[in-house]
């Protein structure tokens, strides 16, 4: 019984003193958490980045891809309407004309004529709509007369925006045996359809002045095809492509100056004006090195080592290789390849390397330095946490391409990576642009 | 660290459940001293201790969703950490061989008991195998059945019953009883 009652004030004792012990490590202990902690705390932002990542690469090819059909659908719009232009108003009425006068020269000089017309439609949106007219001869052509066929080629645009190629194709025949109208010779010549250009040029004899006034049309793609070229010829990129090496310092409060290396690849999507969207993608390896003297307390590095004693810092290295994605916007002056770029940087850390020197000397004199290193590996990423600066100087290399030497800065908002140090980088990005050809 | 003014514990643990960091670190800083004092029972020295707080707290954090608000914290948030604890205790146990009369307490005469502090106690239940000393800290301190006990230890129910009488003895003897 005395055993039992023994047995119970120990247990309510230790109860009481362990229900709730000091708080005094709780700082200490949170430090120590953090460093766990993140890692399972940025899962969720790796898996947004991908997905941000993902989002940005396919809605900038996107919008190149858009952009690129647009400008195609313009320029092929303006050079139907180049095309189109000289042509008669209305194909109806172009149509009605070519059917009157196939039926007055059918019906008049009862010639044998083969009238052809042919509509169709360059709209896009619209299947090409054909509508060919026979207009066979009421009278039967004599076999043994050849035929003259004169070829008539005409475009027109009618109101709803149909663009329509009219072909009409005249026979004319000898046909004098058939015909009861000895004079409808020179009828017939008066009376025959347009005869284009080419045509005259090869049949001078078969061509008379007003048909080829009435036509135009026929004799002017010379002209429209000048202008399809010129309107070829003004159409500028919308993306451009780019490909840079960085050489950059890193700097960080407490740390040297470190020497890095990065490179990637740009895209560079023409918005408005002289205003463009910038992205890419590059990898960047960042070195920091801070040295602290012996005999400080170390405090910024606490969180490592905390939880026991308090250990002499010597030296901590942090190695960092990461993906940086920036989006920005880049303003380009008159000359073609200067420009200035702000914008925000997001980074997905590909490995992160830390080696923390340290002593326990002050406690014990002679003590070995202890390396305590981290890694990890695609366990951070900042979203837009850095701001990018820059500006680029141009000079072209040929008629699509251009080396860019391009200063910039990129400065941290908040610290950075697993270990939240605050560096900024400062460096001059070597970059080689080039267009590529819209055909 | 105490709950600031203004705020429920509830409020806090779904504030936490949002994520919310600075929630966490108060969460963390209010129940720090509750989840070491059961660590501390549990493991060999402070360092120990600490390392099993934090994993608890940290799988805490992860279940947070799970956690039903009109539930204690304390109680949860206890389990936890004892399972921690045994898990740690599991996994060490592969590497070391236990030294089981280790640990001498020098005990005092009467009223012994008041007089020990948290340093003396732990003392006093580090020179208790360990086996014995968890079984001990899950029944008398903690308050689990031999029959959780046992699911827990993967041991049999008798087993937990003769471990705990064996580290009461041991402590009635450490302590000169």
């Amino acid at each position: 019984m005395m055993e039992e009652d023994f047995d119970k004030r120990l247990s309510d004792h230790i109860k009481t003193v362990f229900d709730d012990t000091d708080n005094t490590g709780a700082d200490a202990g949170w430090l120590l958490l953090r460093e766990k902690y993140p890692a399972q705390d940025d899962r969720k932002p790796v898996a947004w980045f991908w997905w941000v990542a993902a989002l940005i690469v396919i809605s900038g090819l996107g919008t190149g891809v858009w952009f690129g059909e647009q400008q195609a659908k313009k320029n092929r719009a303006k050079q139907i309407k180049v095309v189109a232009k000289p042509a008669n108003d209305s194909a109806l009425e172009h149509q009605q004309k070519s059917k009157h006068t196939a039926d007055r020269l059918n019906s008049d000089n009862k010639l044998p004529v083969t009238g052809k017309t042919a509509a169709i439609s360059t709209n896009k949106k619209q299947t090409a709509a054909v509508a060919l007219k026979n207009a066979a001869s009421r009278e039967a052509i004599g076999k043994n007369n050849p035929h003259k066929q004169n070829k008539i080629v005409q475009k027109h645009k009618t109101d709803n925006g149909l663009v329509l190629i009219a072909i009409s194709k005249t026979t004319e025949s000898p046909l004098q045996s058939n015909s009861q109208n000895n004079n409808s010779t020179d009828s017939l010549k008066t009376k025959q359809q347009a005869v284009t250009k080419p045509i005259i040029a090869n049949n001078p004899d078969t061509a008379s002045k007003p048909d080829v006034k009435k036509n135009e049309a026929a004799a002017k793609p010379t002209k429209a095809d000048t202008v399809r070229k010129k309107a070829k010829v003004a159409v500028a990129p919308r993306v451009t492509y780019g490909a840079f090496v960085s050489a950059f310092y890193s700097t960080a409060s407490g740390s040297d100056n470190e020497f890095n290396l990065g490179a990637g690849g740009t895209a560079d999507i023409r918005l408005i004006g002289h205003l463009s969207f910038s992205t890419g993608l590059g990898v960047m390896r960042t070195t920091l090195n801070y040295s602290i003297p012996p005999g400080s307390n170390g405090s910024m590095y606490s969180a490592i080592t905390i939880p026991v004693t308090v250990p002499v810092f010597h030296n901590y290295t942090a190695k960092l290789l990461a993906l940086d994605i920036p989006l920005n916007l880049k303003y380009t002056f008159a000359k073609p390849y200067n420009f200035i770029s702000a914008g925000l940087s997001s980074n997905l850390y590909i490995s992160e390397y830390y080696d923390q020197v340290y002593t326990y000397s002050a406690l014990q004199s002679g003590a070995p330095d202890v390396h305590q290193v981290t890694q990890h590996h695609f366990d951070h990423a900042d979203l837009f946490k850095t701001l990018n600066i820059s500006f680029g100087l141009g000079y072209p290399v040929s008629s699509r391409s251009a080396l860019i030497f391009e200063p910039f800065l990129k400065a941290p908002f908040t610290g950075l990576a697993t270990q939240q140090l605050k560096y900024t980088l400062v460096g001059i990005n070597l970059k080689l642009n080039f267009q590529t050809t819209r055909k | 660290m105490h709950i600031p003014a203004g705020i429920t514990e509830q409020e806090l643990i779904q504030q936490c459940k949002n994520g919310d960091l600075k929630h966490l670190e108060m969460l963390y800083k209010h129940f720090y001293g509750y989840a070491m004092g059961i660590a501390l029972r549990y493991s060999n020295n402070r360092d120990d201790a600490l390392e099993v707080a934090n994993d608890a707290f940290i799988k805490a954090f992860g279940g947070l969703k799970n956690f039903e608000g009109d539930k204690p914290f304390k109680a949860w948030l206890r389990r936890i950490v004892v399972n921690t604890a045994i898990d740690k205790q599991r996994r060490e146990q592969k590497h070391k061989s236990e030294d089981l009369e280790k640990a001498e307490y020098i005990a005092s005469p009467a009223n012994i008991i008041e007089q020990l502090n948290a340093n003396d106690i732990l003392r006093l239940l580090a020179g208790l195998p360990r086996i014995h000393r968890t079984v001990f800290n899950l029944y008398e301190i903690d308050g689990y059945s031999h029959d959780e006990i046992g699911v827990i230890l993967n041991i049999p129910t008798s087993s937990s019953r003769v471990y705990l009488t064996r580290a009461k003895e041991k402590l009635r003897e450490l302590l000169g009883k």
